[in-house]
């Protein structure tokens, strides 16, 4: 057993120190990092009670709840950003990345401190994988978001659709590790494989662009 | 691993290889258009729809045969259905015909996606996912016959036809639950010849469309009408019957690309 409660106060105050001396971007950046970790931590006690209510043994519960449970706690600080406070697209995105990055940060601690940090190879596949896949999904689905005002279209099924595609991404990374052999390699390699592609899209097609 | 699972496999690795060249030529588009929204949400929708083929692959090879708790793969069909809507909405809206709701087609497709959901229901026993999963469907389906009649589409005759059919495959798929033998078997035949009619009928319309001058909302109806439709007979299907709606719905993707492809086109010159 691990006390994730401690972790993320022993992590979190360092963090929260840095905010005193900056500000702006980096600031903001900061804060949804920090916001990421705790979401990191909430959706595990959401999935934990889903769960024990749904009767799925911990490897199901990991292949079908959690991609649902952690994909919408992601979304709900961006869209509250974007509905609420009606934040800049740049501002957006920059806090889906910190928000992606924190809940990939915490998840690797969690995992390193109750399964061991002794295989150097696991831990540098772990890294580039889910650490990549929380920044991918969520970066995906904030871009999508950010397109839809963009263009002046607040559609609520564009909203849902891009929630729905990002957690069908995590859940099919979810699944192919599931099992050893082929298929773990194949999900170890498609958040890297995401982010490329996504990145090269972007940069060729101007979507940063699209609709300013 | 039983023939009709391979032979689906086999069938959604060719969807896959259809998608995939839908994809990047949309991703092109997206790039070069004036009209950004209708390919970019386009390509969000077929990049949902590759995701589900791969879930729905990766898922048979690992766990051949076994029932899927939560679909991830119906998750990733109904962000396809999503993101198809949010580019009918702007379609219909950008050309001033979605201006107020039509409650008469609301009812009638929360009427017809409900019984459909019933009899999910009934054959899966997974209620709260059957209806979960069945609101994007009234409303795509409500987006569809919405923007048909405002753009009159098809005559009042034709209109009927279509729906009295749809009704005709409801009734048939309720009488199979509660018949047996030879009754069963001949409202199931009945049931798939009129959803094929119904399916031939808005494939062909496209395509007429298709090849007529400005005419690129409507195109973009039928396709994505012809699409959901599919999508509602890989439903009732099983085994290989299954497999040939897949084709069918393969087919309906080359059409709704070809479809908005035709619609940004016309778009750009205006």
């Amino acid at each position: 057993m691990i006390y994730a409660e401690n972790i993320i106060i022993c992590i979190a105050i360092p963090l929260i120190i840095t905010l005193i001396f900056i500000g702006g971007g980096a600031g903001r950046f900061v804060k949804a990092f920090i916001t990421g970790m705790v979401i990191c931590l909430l959706a595990a006690y959401i999935s934990g009670y889903l769960e024990s209510i749904s009767g799925l043994g911990a490897e199901d519960a990991s292949i079908f709840i959690s991609p649902i449970v952690e994909e919408i706690m992601k979304y709900l600080p961006i869209l509250f950003f974007m509905l609420v406070f009606n934040s800049d697209g740049n501002v957006l995105i920059l806090m889906s990345i910190g928000v992606g990055a924190g809940f990939a940060t915490f998840e690797n601690c969690c995992y390193i401190l109750s399964s061991g940090a002794d295989n150097l190879t696991y831990i540098l596949i772990r890294g580039m994988a889910v650490g990549v896949m929380h920044i991918v999904s969520i970066f995906a689905l904030t871009l999508a978001l950010v397109l839809l005002r963009r263009l002046n279209v607040s559609s609520y099924a564009g909203m849902a659709g891009a929630l729905s595609l990002s957690i069908t991404f995590h859940s099919l990374y979810n699944l192919l590790v599931s099992e050893p052999g082929i298929s773990s390699v194949i999900g170890y390699c498609l958040p890297i494989a995401a982010a490329v592609t996504l990145g090269i899209s972007i940069k060729k097609e101007n979507f940063y662009q699209i609709g300013e | 691993m039983s023939t009709v699972t391979l032979v689906d496999i086999i069938q959604t690795s060719i969807q896959i290889m259809v998608l995939v060249p839908v994809i990047i030529m949309f991703v092109r588009i997206s790039g070069r258009s004036r009209n950004k929204l209708l390919p970019v949400f386009f390509t969000f929708a077929m990049i949902s729809f590759l995701l589900t083929d791969l879930y729905w692959i990766v898922y048979n090879f690992l766990r051949p045969d076994t029932r899927n708790p939560i679909a991830a793969n119906e998750i990733a069909e109904l962000a396809t259905l999503l993101l198809l809507s949010a580019t009918l909405e702007n379609l219909i809206r950008d050309k001033g015909r979605f201006n107020k709701l039509s409650v008469t087609i609301l009812a009638y497709s929360t009427v017809f996606i409900g019984v459909n959901i019933a009899l999910w229901i009934i054959w899966s026993g997974e209620w709260a996912k059957d209806i979960i999963f069945g609101i994007p469907y009234i409303y795509l389906m409500y987006l569809v016959s919405d923007g048909i009649v405002r753009t009159k589409v098809m005559d009042l005759k034709h209109s009927l036809t279509v729906l009295i059919l749809s009704l005709a495959v409801l009734f048939m798929l309720i009488a199979t639950i509660i018949s047996s033998g030879t009754l069963y078997v001949a409202a199931t035949v009945a049931s798939f010849i009129c959803a094929y009619v119904i399916f031939g009928y808005t494939f062909g319309k496209c395509i007429g469309f298709m090849t007529k001058p400005d005419e690129g909302v409507r195109t973009v109806l039928m396709a994505v009408g012809a699409f959901e439709w599919a999508l509602l007979i890989t439903y009732i299907s099983d085994g290989w019957m299954y497999i040939v709606a897949g084709v069918a719905v393969t087919s309906t993707i080359i059409l709704m690309c070809l479809a908005y492809k035709k619609e940004v086109s016309e778009d750009d010159l205006c």
